[in-house]
This record gives C-alpha cells, sequence and structure tokens, in this order.
C-alpha cells in the first residue's frame, strides 16, 4: 500500500512540475553561442530526448526582429526553389515570422518595461515516426552563456517533411556548431527511426 | 674700483698663469679626453619621429586627448589620393581595389577604406542589410549612373571618398599606434606605392608621413647645415684673419663645443626635433663669437717686445670678464625660452645657453693654452687696413658730426618697424613648417583641393550628469549643432556617430531621406542594433561603449592655427547655443593642440622677452654700475627688434614656434656689442666723448663688425634648413644682428654723445 501510494506520489509530483525541469531530462550532445562572435543573441543545441534528437535555438535578443530575419535569410539560400522540402521551409519561414509576432504582442504586457530583450524557442523534432517544429515563448534562466528553460509557452507546433527536417538540423548543426558535413551527421547518430 | 673686481681679476689672472705654463698640458688633455667622451655619445643623438615635443604638454589637454584615444583609439590616418580623368571606369576601379587590398595587408595598417571596399545600409528583403557601396560589377553610362546615385544617398561617404568633380578617389588608411609597426608600415607603403603604381597619378599625406618626413628631413638637414657652417665660417675665418690658426683655433673650438652640447644632450635621453636641430648650427656660431674676440686680441700683440706669455695672459686678462659677460647675457637671452609651453622650445632654450657657457669654458681652457705655444705675430697690416677701416671712419665721423640726425632717423626707422608689428599673425601650421617644394606639401596641398579637410579637429561630446546619449532630444540637437558646424564657411564636413544613425533609420524604414527616427522607441531599437553589431571596432570609433561620449570629427580646408582657433571658439558658442548647458563640447586632438599653443605664443613670447631682457639688463648694470649707461644700452637693442618684427609685418612673415624665439634670443646677442663697446668707450674716455667715440669706434667697432658678420653668415647657413620656422629664425636672426651692429656704431656713440658725457668717467 505505502509502495503504491509513494508511486501515485511521485507521479503527481512529476505532473505539477514546470515543464522546463522536465526538460532537464534533455541530454545535450552538443551546443553553442550563436552567432559565434559576441555579442551572442541566443544558444543552438543540439539533444537527445528519449529517442528523440531535438534541435533546439534558444533566442534572446533585443533585435530579434533582426535575428529573423537573418534566419529567413540562410532558410532562403538553403533551399532553394528545386529542393526537396522547399515547400515547408517556406511554411517554417511564415510560422518564425507569426511566432515572433506572437512573442512581441505579449511582451508588451508585461512588467519589466525596461527589459527590451524577446525571447523565442524553437524546436526541430526529429521522432521514429513524427517530424516536427515548434515554437515556444520561454521563460529563461542565464548562468555565463547558458541559458536553461524555466517554462515555455507553447506557441505553435508546425508538422514538416521528414527530408526537410533532417536535412535542416544537418543545415543548422554546421552553421550554429562550426562543422563539416561529415562532423553534423555524426553528432546526429543514431538517426531516429534512420532517414 | 672695489676690492672685489681687484680681487676677481688677480684670480682670472693666476688662472691664465696656469692656462699658459704648468696647467696648459693638462688643460688641453682635459679637453680632449672630455671631447672623446661626449663625441661618442655626440654622434649617437637620435631623432624624433613623432611631433611630440612641439606641443604643449598641459594637464587639461593632454588628458583630454589621453582620454579621446583611450575612448576612440588612435587618430592618426594617411590620405591617399587616386587621380583618374575616368575614375568611374573598371579599369580605374580595379587598380583601386587592388591598392586596398595589398595596404590591407601591410604590418602596421588596421583598416583601409576606399570606394571598393566601402559599405552602406539599405533595406532588404529581410531587413537592413549591409551592401557595398559601388556596385562590384558593371560599365557604361548605367554603371556610372548608379554609383553616382550610390554616393549621392551616402552624402557623408562620398565626402570622405571623392572629389566633387568625380576624378580624384581617397583611400583612408587606419594606422597602429605602435610607432615601431607605424614606421614599417609607411615604408612600406611607401614602397608599394611608388615601384607598383610609380605610373598613377597618387598623393599621400596624413599625420603619420608629416612626422616622419619631418625626421628625415631633420637627418637631412644635419648632414647639410653643420659642413655648409664650417665652410662659411670658415671661409670668413680665413678672410678676416688671413692665417691657418685664425681658422684652425675657431674651428676646433666650434666642433668641441658642439661634440660637450650634444653629448650631454643625448645623456639626457633627448632626441632632436625641428627646433633643437638647430642647435648645432647655433652653437657653431655662438662659440666662434668668443674665440674671434681671443684671437683679435692675440693680434693686438702683433709686434710687441718680450715674453709672449705675460703678454697673453694681460690681454686675456682685460678680455675675460667681457667674454664672460657677454657669454652670460647671451645665455640669458636663451634661457629665458625655457618659460615657453613648447617642450621643443624649452629644450633649445636650456641646452643653447648651456652650449653657451660650455663654449666659454673651451675658449678659455684651450685658446690661451695654445695661443701660448705660437710665438706673436710679427705684423698684422692687413687687419688695420682695408675698406671696414675707412666705412668705421665714415660711421664715426657721421656720429660725432651729426648725433641729432642719427637718432632721428633711427626713431623714424623704429616707428616704422612698430607699425609693421601690428601686422603679424600670430599663426602655426605645421604642414607649412616644410617648403613648398617638399613631396609632402604638394601631395597635402592637393588632397586638400580636391576634397577639402586633411587636417580634423575632434570633439568630445558628453552630458554633464553623464548619463547615455541615447534619447531622441539629445541626437536631435546634436543633429542641428552638427548642420550648424558643416554651413561654417571655414569647415569641409563633419561626421559623427549620427551618420550611422540616421543610414540605420532610412535602411529600417525604407525612406529615402537620411533622417533621425521620429520616436524614442525606434531610437533605442536602433541603438540596440548597433549594441548588436557585428563592427563593434569601427563603432567604438564614434561613441564611448556606454554610450555616453560621443565624438564630432570636424574636417577643416587648410588655415592655419589663428582661424583655427576662432573656428573653435565659434563651434563651442554654437554648441552653447544647440545644446544649451546640459552638454559638455571639449575640444581635443593632434591638430587642437598645436592651435592651443599658438595662441599661448605670443604670451609666451612676451613673458621670455621681458625675462630675456630684465636678466640682460641686470647683467649690464653689475657691469657698469650706471643707470644711465644702461638706458643707453637698451635703445641700440630695442630698436634692431622692431625693425626685425616689422620686417616680419611687411613680409607677412607669421610669428610661429620659430619666429617666436627670435625676441629672446636677439636680445642676448645683440647686447654683447653694446658691453664691448661701452667697455671700450670708458677705457678710451678722457674727457673727450667725441675722441672716445671716434677710438671706440674705429678699434672696437672692427672686432664687432666681424663678430656681427659671423653671426649674420653663420646663421644664415640655417636658411638652408627644410622647416620654413627654422628659416626664418636663421635669416631674420641674422639680419637682427646685422641691425644690431648699426645701431651699436650709429644710435649708441650718438646717445653717448648728446647724453653720456660723463658716464665715461664714473665707472671705467
Amino acid at each position: 500500500m505505502i509502495r503504491i501510494l509513494a508511486v501515485c506520489f511521485f507521479c503527481l509530483l512529476v505532473a505539477t512540475l514546470p515543464s522546463g525541469v522536465q526538460a532537464s531530462a534533455d541530454s545535450v550532445i552538443w551546443r553553442a553561442s550563436i552567432p559565434a562572435e559576441p555579442p551572442h543573441q541566443g544558444e543552438v543545441r543540439l539533444i537527445r530526448r528519449d529517442s528523440a534528437l531535438v534541435m533546439q535555438t534558444i533566442l534572446n535578443s533585443k533585435v530579434l526582429k533582426h535575428v529573423i530575419a537573418a534566419i529567413q535569410k540562410k532558410e532562403l539560400r538553403a533551399w532553394p526553389e528545386d529542393r526537396e522540402g522547399w515547400v515547408d521551409s517556406r511554411r517554417y519561414s511564415d510560422e518564425l515570422y507569426r511566432a515572433y509576432d506572437a512573442v512581441r504582442t505579449n511582451a508588451k504586457d508585461r512588467e519589466d518595461k525596461g527589459d527590451r530583450h524577446l525571447r523565442l524557442m524553437i524546436e526541430f523534432v526529429l521522432e521514429e515516426r513524427h517530424n516536427f517544429v515548434t515554437f515556444y515563448a520561454p521563460t529563461l534562466t542565464k548562468r555565463g552563456e547558458q541559458y536553461s528553460v524555466q517554462e515555455k509557452k507553447l506557441l505553435k507546433k508546425l508538422n514538416t517533411s521528414r527530408a526537410y527536417l533532417y536535412n535542416n538540423l544537418g543545415e543548422i548543426a554546421r552553421d550554429s556548431f562550426q562543422i563539416d558535413e561529415k562532423e553534423a551527421l555524426k553528432l546526429m547518430q543514431p538517426i531516429p527511426g534512420g532517414f | 674700483m672695489t676690492e672685489s673686481p681687484q680681487k676677481s681679476s688677480k684670480t682670472i689672472e693666476i688662472l691664465l698663469l696656469w692656462l699658459t705654463g704648468k696647467g696648459r698640458k693638462w688643460s688641453l688633455f682635459g679637453v680632449l679626453a672630455a671631447t672623446l667622451f661626449f663625441a661618442y655619445f655626440a654622434l649617437q643623438v637620435p631623432i624624433e619621429s613623432s611631433n611630440v615635443s612641439m606641443v604643449s604638454h598641459t594637464r587639461e589637454l593632454q588628458g583630454n586627448y589621453d582620454s579621446f584615444r583611450k575612448i576612440f583609439g588612435n587618430d592618426e590616418v594617411l590620405l591617399l589620393a587616386i587621380t583618374h580623368p575616368d575614375l568611374l571606369e573598371p579599369e580605374s576601379l580595379q587598380t583601386i581595389k587592388q591598392i586596398t587590398q595589398e595596404l590591407t595587408g601591410i604590418e602596421g595598417v588596421t583598416r583601409v577604406l576606399s570606394l571598393t571596399n566601402a559599405e552602406q545600409l539599405v533595406a532588404g528583403d529581410f531587413g537592413i542589410e549591409l551592401v557595398p557601396l559601388i556596385p562590384e560589377q558593371g560599365a557604361g553610362k548605367t554603371y556610372q549612373n548608379s554609383i553616382t546615385k550610390s554616393l549621392e544617398q551616402n552624402p557623408v561617404l562620398e565626402q570622405l571618398l571623392i572629389s566633387q568633380d568625380l576624378k580624384t578617389s581617397i583611400v583612408i588608411i587606419d594606422l597602429t599606434g605602435n610607432i615601431d609597426q607605424q614606421g614599417r608600415g609607411l615604408a612600406a607603403i611607401e614602397k608599394l606605392l611608388s615601384s607598383d603604381y610609380s605610373d598613377k597619378n597618387w598623393h599621400l599625406t596624413g599625420i603619420p608621413l608629416q612626422k616622419l618626413t619631418v625626421s628625415r628631413l631633420i637627418q637631412r638637414d644635419q648632414q647639410v647645415v653643420i659642413p655648409f657652417s664650417t665652410l662659411v665660417l670658415g671661409s670668413l675665418l680665413l678672410l678676416v684673419f688671413r692665417r691657418f690658426s685664425g681658422l684652425l683655433l675657431p674651428l676646433a673650438v666650434m666642433a668641441i663645443s658642439l661634440c660637450w652640447t650634444v653629448g650631454i644632450y643625448t645623456l639626457c635621453g633627448l632626441s632632436l626635433n625641428t627646433i633643437t636641430a638647430l642647435l648645432p648650427p647655433v652653437i657653431m656660431v655662438l662659440s666662434v663669437s668668443t674665440t674671434v674676440h681671443l684671437y683679435n686680441g692675440w693680434l693686438q700683440l702683433a709686434g710687441k717686445p718680450g715674453n709672449p706669455k705675460p703678454l697673453i695672459v694681460e690681454e686675456f686678462r682685460e678680455l675675460f670678464l667681457p667674454c664672460l659677460f657677454t657669454a652670460i647675457t647671451t645665455a640669458l637671452g636663451l634661457v629665458s625660452l625655457t618659460v615657453s609651453s613648447i617642450p621643443a622650445v624649452k629644450l633649445f632654450g636650456a641646452f643653447s645657453a648651456l652650449g653657451v657657457m660650455l663654449a666659454f669654458s673651451v675658449n678659455m681652457l684651450m685658446v690661451p693654452a695654445l695661443l701660448s705655444y705660437m710665438p706673436l705675430p710679427k705684423t698684422h697690416r692687413r687687419y688695420d687696413t682695408g675698406r671696414l677701416s675707412a666705412v668705421l671712419q665714415t660711421t664715426a665721423r657721421l656720429t660725432v658730426n651729426h648725433p641729432r640726425l642719427v637718432l632721428t632717423l633711427a626713431l623714424l626707422l623704429a616707428l616704422a618697424g612698430l607699425s609693421g608689428l601690428t601686422h603679424i599673425n600670430n599663426n602655426t601650421d605645421l604642414i607649412r613648417f616644410v617648403k613648398p617644394t617638399e613631396k609632402i606639401f604638394k601631395d597635402t596641398m592637393f588632397i586638400e583641393r580636391a576634397v577639402g579637410g586633411v587636417n580634423s579637429l575632434e570633439f568630445m561630446l558628453t552630458r554633464r550628469d553623464r548619463s547615455t546619449l541615447t534619447r531622441l532630444e539629445d541626437l536631435t540637437r546634436i543633429d542641428k549643432l552638427q548642420d550648424a558646424i558643416n554651413d561654417l564657411h571655414k569647415v569641409a564636413g563633419s561626421y559623427s556617430l549620427l551618420s550611422v544613425i540616421k543610414q540605420l533609420n532610412r535602411a529600417e524604414t525604407n525612406q529615402e531621406q537620411l533622417s533621425l527616427p521620429d520616436n524614442n522607441e525606434s531610437l533605442l531599437y536602433l541603438f540596440d542594433l548597433l549594441e548588436t553589431s557585428p563592427n563593434q571596432k569601427q563603432l567604438r570609433k564614434l561613441v564611448s561603449p556606454e554610450f555616453t561620449t560621443l565624438r564630432i570629427n570636424v574636417r577643416i580646408k587648410a588655415i592655419g592655427s589663428a582661424d583655427t582657433a576662432s573656428l573653435v571658439t565659434r563651434i563651442e558658442q554654437l554648441a552653447k547655443r544647440e545644446l544649451g548647458n546640459d552638454y559638455e563640447l571639449r575640444p581635443t586632438g593632434d591638430f587642437y593642440q598645436v592651435v592651443v599653443d599658438s595662441n599661448r605664443l605670443v604670451s609666451n613670447v612676451v613673458q621670455s622677452f621681458c625675462l630675456s631682457l630684465s636678466m640682460v639688463l641686470m647683467a649690464i648694470y653689475v657691469l657698469f654700475r650706471s643707470f644711465k649707461l644702461l638706458a643707453m644700452a637698451l635703445i641700440p637693442n630695442l630698436v634692431p627688434l622692431a625693425w626685425t618684427g616689422g620686417l616680419m609685418g611687411y613680409l607677412h612673415i607669421d610669428l610661429s614656434t620659430g619666429t617666436a624665439m627670435i625676441a629672446a634670443v636677439v636680445i642676448g646677442l645683440t647686447v654683447d656689442s653694446t658691453i664691448h663697446y661701452l667697455a671700450r668707450f670708458q677705457r678710451e674716455y678722457q674727457g673727450d666723448s667725441k675722441e672716445a667715440v671716434t677710438i671706440t669706434t674705429t678699434a672696437t667697432g672692427r672686432a664687432l663688425s666681424i663678430s656681427a658678420l659671423v653671426l649674420f653668415l653663420g646663421f644664415s647657413v640655417g636658411g638652408l634648413s627644410s622647416f620654413l620656422p627654422t628659416i626664418y629664425f636663421s635669416l631674420l636672426t641674422g639680419v637682427t644682428m646685422l641691425g644690431a651692429l648699426v645701431c651699436d656704431l650709429l644710435i649708441l656713440p650718438a646717445s653717448l654723445i648728446l647724453f653720456g658725457t660723463k658716464e665715461g668717467s664714473t665707472s671705467g
């Protein structure tokens, strides 16, 4: 009886914990501040979450609009019309701007008017059977150059093709971790569900 | 005469007996040993590679400049102008691109900015984009039109990088503050341009190159002026004395005095600069003067019977005090320059005074000892006759027969000189220090004409409460101030962070016009953008990291320090009007320091001249103990200065670092002749002043004429210098010496005849 009570209590505790604490179960494979040269505007982390592979981009910037523009520019370059996944890239770019708009609108209501930073978290999630991008409005704490997510509010979940998501993970890894394609692929192993 | 002079006369006699007797070998050996020691260091005298000693270092000025350099970095740049009739053709642009790339790779070069690598901020599909100022590829009329349109949209870059006629492109080369690296960089740049681009029409200028040129010219001057001085003085001595000993003895004293002074200068850890480069010729000239008097005294012994040693001792004992006093008065005149706030002038004053006293010591240690080895001259006929004697006799007759006429004419000329004094401008211009024939001068003037504004004034703007300058109110006021500054006639353009903010705003809002944002929120966003800019290094050249201090760079047209000083005052007034009392605008920069120094020059001149005059007067009084003689001695010394001042005014020669030294130096020199004249007059006066004047003018007048001629020619050699202030100083000092000779042989005797009859007997 005591054992059952203990298990129930543990489950209750886990359910009430903030999602960020749950995310602490994430195993970070690689992390890097972006851009590589200061002043940094956030952090990119490659995460193993259970069997899923997650490329998490945390943005904390006073010029988020320009950071978003820079991401959109990179997307446009990486996904020309003749490349498979181009449509997903377009959809991603559109959602990214909407997510920024939502973050900006929310920021107008916040209490600390002196803080001009806007925060956005993007996750490219590659699971065994699912591939999607999620946009969050996170609450962050920062130690040194590393961020930890205290809370996150889901803004949008965008399902994409596996080809786009897998390849974009590689693109982001190469760009943010300053590594070549071979090293990026090595970091991403094993690919959940294979490719 | 009191006991004291008798006692000192006895001491001098004992010293001279020792120097011509037992002690002569020791004395000569001591001089030789000291000369070898000092010569070793004198030959290694370094040359200043910057203009640091040409500007004063007051705490406030230096403090401002130090904090400016700490915040914004080294402000020294080179400007390279490349001219081509079809500058905007692809071929010309390719040349500029190639030069830009090659310059970027040179050690000591921190950044190169030209038409081919300049960038502009534009509104792109994804917000602000940094794109090349001119399109990388293209040809023909359309391409040129796109370039001109791009330039029109970026007026600040246009002003900086291309001339109005679109035929001259400017390449701005930022250099490191490290002097050694800078030197190597400059040499490499010059080598690159003169070897690989010798067929191109290029001009190079900038403060670092000006400093290097000054350093090279000083070296060149040392190689030319010293041998030429020796040649001129040697020829003159040979002509006057017609004896080898009359040539070798003064030259030896000259060389030894020079070795000692420059050796001590080097041992003090000092480097030669534009002004102290004058030390060798000045010391050579001044040291020879005492030797001329001593050697002339020895020649006076010609044909006298008996043992030569006692005769030499007797003659030199008479000459010792006048020579000592003339050396002291000359040194005092020079020492007065140490009140100057400019280090180079201070050093020149101190070391030339030291040189004069050392020369006196060398003369007294060497000349009696060496002459005691020689037999007395048998005759000295050539020296006693000739045109000079005829001229002196005519002069004596004129003063004796028409003293009032002489004084009236002198007075009228002095008044004319005084009226000319009012035309003198107080103006220092570092680039105009070098001759117009020098390449650096031509290049600088070319670039001035092409883009206007090689010289820059720097301003540091802060709020008095030290808060950030990020509010729209701040920037709007600063913008108005910059507009007002740009409207000033002598301003070629100004540059500040506002230019970048306006570009950012135009790109952010996709407007046509360059303007500031219309609300604080947008402005703060632009500052956020600046903070995240990858080009922080360039941003730090415009604003401090905390955004509390803003740099305003004002490029000014080719004007001297006088006009610049009034321009700075005008800008400060505009700042008061546009910014109010909440802001502080501090002028600074290399060029501004020169301007401040120039303004101080007049008060410096007055101070050093008053000091020089009072010390010299004191020395004359100590020697003659008569206020009346003192007053009479003043006239022939002040009148030539009035003449020289008038000459400067009528010839439009500015009062600058070099010419400002003339009065203080000359008063110490001209008084020497007055002292010699008065000393002889007192000796000759037997109740008849006319007779005493006639004898003094014809006898002492000869030595005075030779001495003045030596000084005139000696100083005139400085006319071969590469620096205009040095040339003016040398020539005008030489001319003043001739003026002083005229005054000593005309005004002083006329005054003695009219007012000084009793003075001859009172203190002989």
